[in-house]
């Protein structure tokens, strides 16, 4: 009984640790070993590795910051309508293409931007070429991560208990009392795990910190894998290199894995929340919120609204006639399909098998295992693109058509990619209710099939919906592996965005970057929807 | 709509991906050609060319358009022996040094004494079969004065902002970097440095610096003296511009190479013979935006309008191979200041 409970979930997240694995063994067995003392002792690889670490930190703390602040705002200001919105923003930032962003914040932020604009309009100086640098490195990663840190403890704040905010009301709580006592306890526990992968998000960020960083004083180890694959055809470096930074993020995950990391991106409970909350009517705390708005405004709404400008300006009715953009797009679909089925599926048994471990009503206790599976799941966000891609080409090329195996790699790259965060989106929820139902479903005799049908899914549907939705929507925007094995019999949207771009074609792109868009977001409602129920998002 | 249905349909939808047949006809001989995404999309050369030479050689030409060129080479590297490869498109002539002690390629037959290539070129085994200049183009709406040499371009006021490319990711960074180097010799770290307050970022690929150039966040973008063709036969915009650099423009020599392990040899040169005679060549212009290399190849009027280089600086393919690594590090070490 354990067993099955265990087997399916620790298999997936082995596999996908293992996939990270040998894609850099294979690599470094072509090479003919790896030189690990020699890059550790390599100036330039120590200063990248540096700036990687600081970038990330940095990136990862101020998104932290203004996603509590939003979450805040938004759970004491807005009702189910709010934390809709506060939803799509996250999926949308979580599936934009890095380009297509960068696109924006230029838009907004850059020299010849709506900023500089409006300043020299009000003859005051106007940002300059300040944005190239760090600033722009961070602005850039807020933008992509401050929407899902703020996605994620708004969910989290509204979980919190009805009668919790009425008890704080009855004890005429002001704001910071609220926060110590009743919003800080929940935040806690999500904080650590929603930083760890906001944190390999922003590590592993390539194109991005060299567009905005201003050049190589601000580049990552990708750029210096990238460098090593590609121009150099040094595999043994690259592999090494990969292997590095696989190491180094494996032991910030570890280092988080100690404080419990139960953040749930689902939607929470359906309860009244921020309406009775006790501080929504300081003065202190509406300042905050409006500033927090005008702040989220910049960061994220901005650049969200340039890339639409951009997009409906170019050709957007006349893509359905390109053949290349129906086939791209129909691919793109199916992919998107298969990942959210089969990273759902992947999801639900990692999760079934951490709750098994940690559950008092179960194992109880095995928290260490319970981390590993953590690891497996997550590890993929620090594997380069370019190391998996040589890996998984190196270890097939005898066996078939690499080629033909496009779909497949992309395919698979894809869920490993959505896996973290589709586990994240149920593991609490699955939580939940194992601890509720499971003496329960023991006195009933209910297992297996018919445990699923009755209780997990009507209780888990929401969550469920939400992870496929996530895995579909992430995967139509990836541009990762399809960059190394897409082909004209097989291309994505990200693909022919990135063709289109290559030579002047900037109005195509602009518009197949809204396009690609769209359909995320399409994918996302619509999958949420199906497989969530009426109340899903909510 | 529930589970039920969806898994179906998904599973309907992902084999209809999945069990795309790639058409071959069985009786003709297929011509594999590797080479980079825009050459081999529908907009790029790939298609005409594949046409013409198929109306000729009765095989079946099946182009793999991959990332970039030294994708494409990486790929064939991995392959090795195994590689589908006939054909080998697109190195630059900073990478064919290391395309030819790869041992890869075989010696492609052709008779490049016709070739008008703006340096002397008649290696057996890398054909080219276009070229264009790296040059810094500007809008001359916006910047009516643009440097004239790089001297002027090193004098002018940081305010002035020029975006580059990384040499370590895109083949325009690393042309700028041999530039720089053809230029000055060893005095080209220093340049850098001059150079460095002018640099307003520095991009992973030549389409991310040159959408900022075209948003007015840059004065000017590192890019090709062609550049300005495609403005004007596409938009009918005659602003974008290049500017003449009195020390000389670093050359972009596109090759092509025919593979050892070709199955159809014979083929595979007679496919070089025909990508550099004038029908091909014609095609170069308008659909890869270079200069054919062969006289008798019909150029668009807008080509003659390009400026000229007073002089073309190239490396040869051995030297640029052996330096390469150390002009990479000397100037990381210098941006990294």
């Amino acid at each position: 009984m354990t067993f099955a409970r265990l087997a399916p979930g620790v298999a997936a997240a082995a596999m996908a640790a293992g996939l990270a694995g040998a894609a850099i063994l294979a690599v470094a067995l072509q090479a003919g070993g790896f030189d690990l003392p020699a890059l550790l002792t390599d100036p330039y690889v120590r200063g990248v590795t540096l700036f990687t670490f600081k970038q990330a930190a940095l990136s990862t703390l101020l998104s932290a910051l203004l996603g509590l602040a939003a979450a805040r705002a938004v759970h004491r200001r807005t009702g189910p309508r709010g934390a809709r919105a506060l939803h799509l923003l996250a999926s949308l930032a979580l599936v934009m293409p890095t380009t297509v962003a960068a696109v924006g914040i230029v838009a907004v932020w850059g020299r010849a931007g709506w900023i500089a604009s409006l300043a020299a309009g009000l003859g005051l100086p106007g940002p300059g070429a300040t944005l190239y640098g760090l600033p722009g490195v961070l602005l850039a990663h807020v933008f992509f991560n401050a929407p899902l840190m703020a996605r994620i403890f708004h969910a989290a704040l509204l979980a919190v208990p009805d009668g919790r905010w009425r008890l704080a009301a009855q004890l005429g709580f002001g704001s910071r009392e609220v926060w110590r006592f009743v919003e800080w306890p929940v935040i806690r526990r999500v904080a650590p795990g929603a930083s760890a992968v906001v944190f390999l998000l922003c590590f592993t960020s390539f194109a991005l910190v060299l567009m905005l960083g201003g050049g190589p004083q601000a580049s990552t180890l990708e750029v210096a894998i990238y460098e090593a694959a590609r121009l150099d055809f040094d595999l043994g470096r690259a592999a090494a290199l990969g292997l590095l930074q696989l190491v180094l993020c494996a032991l910030v995950l570890l280092a988080l894995a100690r404080y419990p990391a139960e953040w749930a991106m689902g939607g929470g409970a359906a309860g009244l929340g921020g309406r009775i909350r006790p501080d929504r009517a300081e003065p202190g705390a509406r300042l905050t919120d409006a500033a927090t708005a005008a702040l989220a405004l910049g960061i994220v709404a901005l650049p969200l609204t340039a890339i639409l400008v951009g997009g409906f300006r170019a050709e957007l009715v006349q893509l359905p006639a390109d053949p290349a953009f129906r086939a791209a797009l129909v691919a793109s679909i199916a992919v998107a399909l298969a990942s959210a089925g089969i990273t759902s599926a992947l999801a639900w048994a990692i999760c079934e098998a951490r709750r098994t471990l940690v559950l008092p009503s179960r194992l109880g206790g095995h928290a260490g295992l319970a981390a590993l599976l953590d690891l497996g799941s997550t590890i993929y966000l620090a594997v380069p693109a370019i190391v998996f891609g040589l890996g998984a080409f190196l270890a097939l090329r005898g066996a078939a058509d690499t080629f033909a195996l496009a779909p497949l790699l992309v395919l698979t790259a894809n869920v490993l990619l959505s896996l973290p965060f589709a586990v994240r989106a149920l593991q609490g929820r699955l939580a939940e209710c194992g601890a509720r139902y499971d003496r329960l479903c023991a006195s009933l005799g209910l297992t297996g099939w018919a445990r699923f049908r009755l209780v997990e899914f009507p209780v888990a549907r929401r969550e469920l919906g939400f992870a496929a939705a996530l895995a579909a929507a992430l995967s139509v925007g990836d541009l990762g592996v399809i960059a190394l094995f897409g082909s004209d019999s097989f291309r994505t949207l990200p693909w022919l965005l990135y063709q289109r771009s290559g030579r002047y074609q900037s109005d195509e792109a602009a518009a197949i970057a809204l396009a690609l868009l769209l359909l995320s977001l399409a994918f996302f409602i619509v999958i949420e929807r199906i497989v969530g129920g009426r109340h899903a998002g909510r | 709509m529930t589970l039920k249905t969806i898994l179906p349909t998904l599973a309907i939808a992902l084999a209809g991906a999945l069990g795309r047949p790639t058409p071959a006809l069985a009786d003709q001989p297929v011509l594999t050609v590797y080479t980079y995404d825009s050459f081999a999309s529908e907009w790029g050369p790939g298609p005409v060319i594949e046409k013409g030479f198929e109306e000729r050689c009765g095989c079946d030409v099946q182009f793999v358009g991959l990332d970039s060129s030294i994708g494409a080479f990486n790929r064939i590297r991995l392959e090795g022996a195994a590689s589908k490869a006939d054909v080998l498109l697109g190195l630059d002539v900073n990478l064919a040094g290391d395309a030819l002690a790869s041992g890869l390629f075989a010696p492609h037959g052709a008779d490049l004494s016709t070739l008008s290539t703006p340096i002397p070129w008649d290696d057996p085994v890398l054909a080219p079969f276009d070229w264009g200049h790296f040059a810094f183009v500007y809008d001359s709406r916006r910047l009516s004065a643009p440097p004239t040499s790089f001297e002027k371009l090193l004098a002018a006021p940081d305010s002035l902002k020029i975006v580059i490319q990384d040499p370590r990711s895109a083949t325009p960074g690393l042309g700028l970097l041999m530039w720089v180097r053809a230029v000055y010799g060893d005095r080209a770290p220093d340049v850098w440095r001059r150079l460095k307050p002018k640099i307003l970022t520095v991009t992973k690929g030549w389409w991310d610096s040159y959408s900022l150039f075209l948003k007015g966040e840059a004065d000017m973008a590192l890019s090709y003296t062609t550049s300005p063709a495609y403005h004007a036969v596409v938009d009918g915009e005659t602003f974008i511009k290049a500017a003449p650099f009195a020390e000389g423009h670093y050359l972009q020599m596109e090759l092509a190479a025919v593979t050892k392990s070709s199955a159809h040899p014979e083929l595979a040169r007679q496919f070089i013979a025909y990508l550099i005679g004038p029908e091909a060549q014609s095609a170069i212009p308008t659909t890869n935006w270079m200069f054919p290399v062969n006289s008798e190849a019909t150029v668009p009027d807008a080509f003659r309008d390009l400026i000229e280089p007073v002089k073309t600086l190239a490396f040869p393919a051995a030297e640029a191979q052996a330096k390469r690594k150390a002009w990479i590090a000397e100037w990381l070490a210098v941006m990294g200041e």
